[in-house]
């Protein structure tokens, strides 16, 4: 078999062989509530920044809607891990 | 004094030209995500790219070939088939991200989401190529481009303890999620290693009739330049380790990333950010949609050049246009630019024994470089970067989406 042919060999079957690998829920629910906390931080410094007359008020409004819907998302993804 | 000139654009090259979409997202989220853990990566990658751009510019300024020029002639169509492939969809995707990063800055400014860019920023990218010369292009980029040197002044003024930074140059094990190290690991290096950096410069090289006079030129530029350009990208990493990894913030938006030069610079490191952003991608742009004309018209014997009248090469200037159409539709679609991007330079750095063995493989061959065939250490440096690089991937890759990342 030639060398391009293994290559495309293990590419393929390489997502199957690690099927097996999927995280346990605990710390699936464990990286929900890190990406929770980092969003409050990014929420507390955006505010910070912004107290201090460093950020425009059209970028503060992209933030606090990043950190919603990121906030939203996580939710929900915890939610599902737990049902 | 020429040929200081040339070091001296070729420097600013290296530096205004290192940092886009795929190190600036890469090195932000590997920061904030690991600390300094990363530095590693960065030096790794930038080592193989300076390199390969050496290897590029050699080939072209002793043989007179372009790099897909001399695969055709060496290996024939059929395998030049797999590497123009490869190259072609990755240099795809990353173009996309570029016209995503132009676009996303101007969301920055604006409010307006940046899909609705991404129309007004082919066009524009389209126009440049249309309407002037390789020099503009490439010089006219990477001057503008030397304002992204003010995230080494964001780290510097971040007090970043650059002794720390120096410990991280060797690699060292994660503490903590090893899917996600490995797969920002990778991303690091395929930032690094775009293919795209050394076919346009080989393209450049023949563009700009280099002959074996720019031999040293050529070295001092890859060198240098990619040197400098690789301590951007740790400045970055750096100030995102400083900002956010201390503050358990992860990037998970580029709406994040500007904050890291708020930080330390106030109102204007906002406003430099955004200028960073834009002028680094839309550069990059120019030159990703470029090098894939350059590429397809080289591989199949087309006639090209970005300094003759687009009538004069109508399907070296069909290419482009194709390509920077299609990539502007992608983002037109909403897909997330920060993930495309990490995406991309993950899937840059699988296919790195692709796109890198042939060029060996042609740099070791006498009847295309005499006697300035590469010396032992340049193979395998880049051999194993490159073969290190790809098995990682090909782990990391999945191990990354079966963790919902």
């Amino acid at each position: 078999m030639g060398y391009w042919r293994c290559y495309l060999l293990i590419l393929a079957i390489s997502p199957a062989l690690l099927a097996g690998c999927q995280s346990s829920p605990e710390s699936q629910l464990q990286k929900v509530q890190q990406e929770l906390a980092s969003w409050d931080a990014t929420a507390r410094l955006t505010r910070e920044l912004s107290q201090r007359g460093a950020l425009p008020p059209v970028y503060v409004r992209q933030v606090s809607e990043a950190v919603e819907q990121g906030r939203n998302q996580a939710h929900q993804r915890a939610a599902k891990i737990s049902k | 004094m020429n040929k200081l000139l040339e070091i001296a654009l070729g420097l600013v090259t290296g530096i205004g030209g290192f940092l886009e979409a795929g190190s600036l997202a890469t090195s932000a989220q590997a920061g904030a995500a690991f600390g300094f853990q990363l530095v590693w990566a960065i030096a790794l990658g930038t080592i193989c790219i300076a390199f390969l751009v050496e290897m590029a510019g050699r080939l072209a300024a002793v043989s007179k070939h372009t790099l897909p020029d001399a695969m055709r002639e060496r290996f024939g169509i059929r395998f030049f088939t797999v590497p123009l492939v490869a190259v072609v969809l990755v240099s795809f995707l990353v173009l996309a991200s570029e016209i995503g990063g132009v676009s996303l800055a101007l969301q920055l400014i604006t409010g307006i989401r940046f899909q609705w860019w991404a129309p007004a920023v082919a066009l524009a990218i389209w126009l440049l190529l249309w309407a002037h010369n390789f020099n503009l292009v490439e010089k006219g980029a990477s001057l503008l481009g030397l304002v992204t040197l003010v995230f080494v002044v964001g780290a510097l003024k971040l007090h970043t303890p650059l002794s720390e930074v120096g410990a991280h140059l060797l690699p060292s094990m994660p503490q903590q999620d090893s899917a996600k190290y490995w797969f920002m690991a990778v991303s690091i290096i395929g930032a690094s290693v775009s293919p795209y950096l050394f076919y346009f410069y080989s393209a450049g090289a023949i563009e700009d009739e280099w002959d074996e006079g720019y031999l040293g030129v050529n070295r001092f530029v890859a060198g240098l330049g990619m040197g400098f350009g690789g301590t951007v990208a740790v400045a970055v990493l750096a100030g995102a380790a400083m900002v956010f990894h201390s503050r358990g913030i992860q990037i998970d938006r580029y709406e994040q990333i500007p904050l890291l030069l708020s930080q330390p610079l106030g109102h204007w490191g906002f406003i430099l950010f955004v200028a960073s952003l834009g002028i680094a991608c839309f550069g990059a742009a120019l030159e990703i949609a470029l090098q894939i004309a350059y590429l397809i018209a080289q591989g199949f014997g087309w006639k090209w050049g970005e300094n003759i009248r687009p009538g004069q090469a109508a399907r070296f200037s069909l290419v482009y246009m194709i390509a920077i159409l299609l990539a502007g539709l992608l983002i037109l679609t909403g897909l997330d630019p920060l993930k495309l991007t990490i995406f991309s330079m993950a899937l840059t750095a699988l296919s790195l024994p692709v796109t890198v063995v042939p060029l060996l493989i042609i740099m070791n061959d006498p009847e295309y470089l005499g006697e300035n065939v590469n010396h032992w250490i340049a193979n395998a440096a880049v051999l194993f970067i490159s073969v290190i690089a790809c098995v990682v991937a090909l782990v990391a890759i999945p191990l990354q989406f079966l963790g919902g990342s």
